[in-house]
């Protein structure tokens, strides 16, 4: 079902999908703060207001980096990760934990990112055994179950 | 090829060696460290003599610190009231700590344990020095 996810949600999306992400906010294409997770309201302009700086930041540092435009940017350092991600009508960006994987964290940026534009949603596997969760029975099935919208259907 | 058995100080090197660089790699993971990646997943790591670098780093860093200030203060409020109606963390430390040990009956350990004893039944303990025959 494509379309559900809107902006006020978003962050908190990703917040349920990954264990590892404390706290999010998405904004708009004109930098303002659509949407956060993990943080009052007041709070969530100051983290607004620092990823914006972050990509502007990364487009400063892009001048001397060869390749396209960056998309995606991660930062370590010491007490966290920061993850953000954007496309041409928004930006989203978590702060995780320090030992969350890179690859999973931008990979649930991405997803959610496209279903909040209106692409497949990220569907959550359920347990075989749990009551009510019957398995798939064709492939075409299994590929839709994927959590990966890449391999989906 | 069958691998050289070692002696005790070989073994002794090989865990200083693995010791060693389990430092080194935490250290490393460790290291503050920004990457970038384009439309296509390619990622590249920003250098830190880079234009950028240390701004990009600080505004991580400053997110992080926002979100560590946030959840320190969520932890610092109760979860559920505390005993005896202190509705904030505040309250709660000012109220005086039961002592760790001793029990909560405010009477002497020795007078506790010869009450147990009563109800027991058991003989009380001898506490004081036998009589002797000159102390008559």
């Amino acid at each position: 079902m494509a379309g559900t996810l809107t902006p006020e949600r978003t962050a908190e999306r990703l917040c349920e999908l990954s264990a590892d992400a404390r706290a999010a906010v998405l904004l708009d294409a004109a930098g303002s703060p659509a949407g956060a997770y993990g943080l009052s309201e007041e709070r969530s302009g100051e983290l607004a207001e620092l990823a914006r700086g972050l990509f502007e930041a990364v487009d400063r540092a892009h001048r001397d980096i060869p390749g396209g435009p960056p998309e995606q940017v991660e930062a370590q350092v010491e007490r966290g990760t920061v993850y953000a991600s954007r496309t041409p009508h928004w930006t989203l960006a978590v702060v995780g934990r320090r030992g969350a994987l890179s690859s999973l964290m931008l990979m649930d940026l991405r997803a959610v990112l496209r279903e909040l534009e209106g692409g497949p949603q990220v569907r959550r596997s359920t347990a075989a055994d749990e009551e009510g969760a019957a398995g798939p029975a064709t492939e075409e099935a299994a590929a839709g179950e994927s959590p990966i919208p890449e391999l989906g259907g | 090829m069958k691998e050289k058995r070692k002696g005790p100080i070989g073994r002794a090197a090989g865990i200083a060696e693995g010791l060693a660089a389990t430092v080194r790699r935490m250290q490393r993971e460790r290291e503050p460290r920004v990457l970038v990646y384009d439309e296509t997943g390619y990622a590249r790591l920003v250098q830190p003599d880079g234009r950028g670098y240390e701004s990009l780093l600080e505004t991580a860093e400053r997110m992080v610190a926002l979100v560590d200030e946030v959840e320190t203060a969520e932890k610092a409020k109760p979860r559920r009231p505390a005993v005896g109606g202190a509705e904030t963390a505040g309250e709660a430390e000012e109220k005086p700590r039961r002592a760790k040990t001793g029990g909560g009956s405010g009477k002497p350990r020795v007078a506790r344990r010869s009450e147990a004893a009563a109800r027991r039944g058991a003989k009380p303990r001898r506490t004081g020095r036998a009589p002797r025959e000159d102390d008559a």
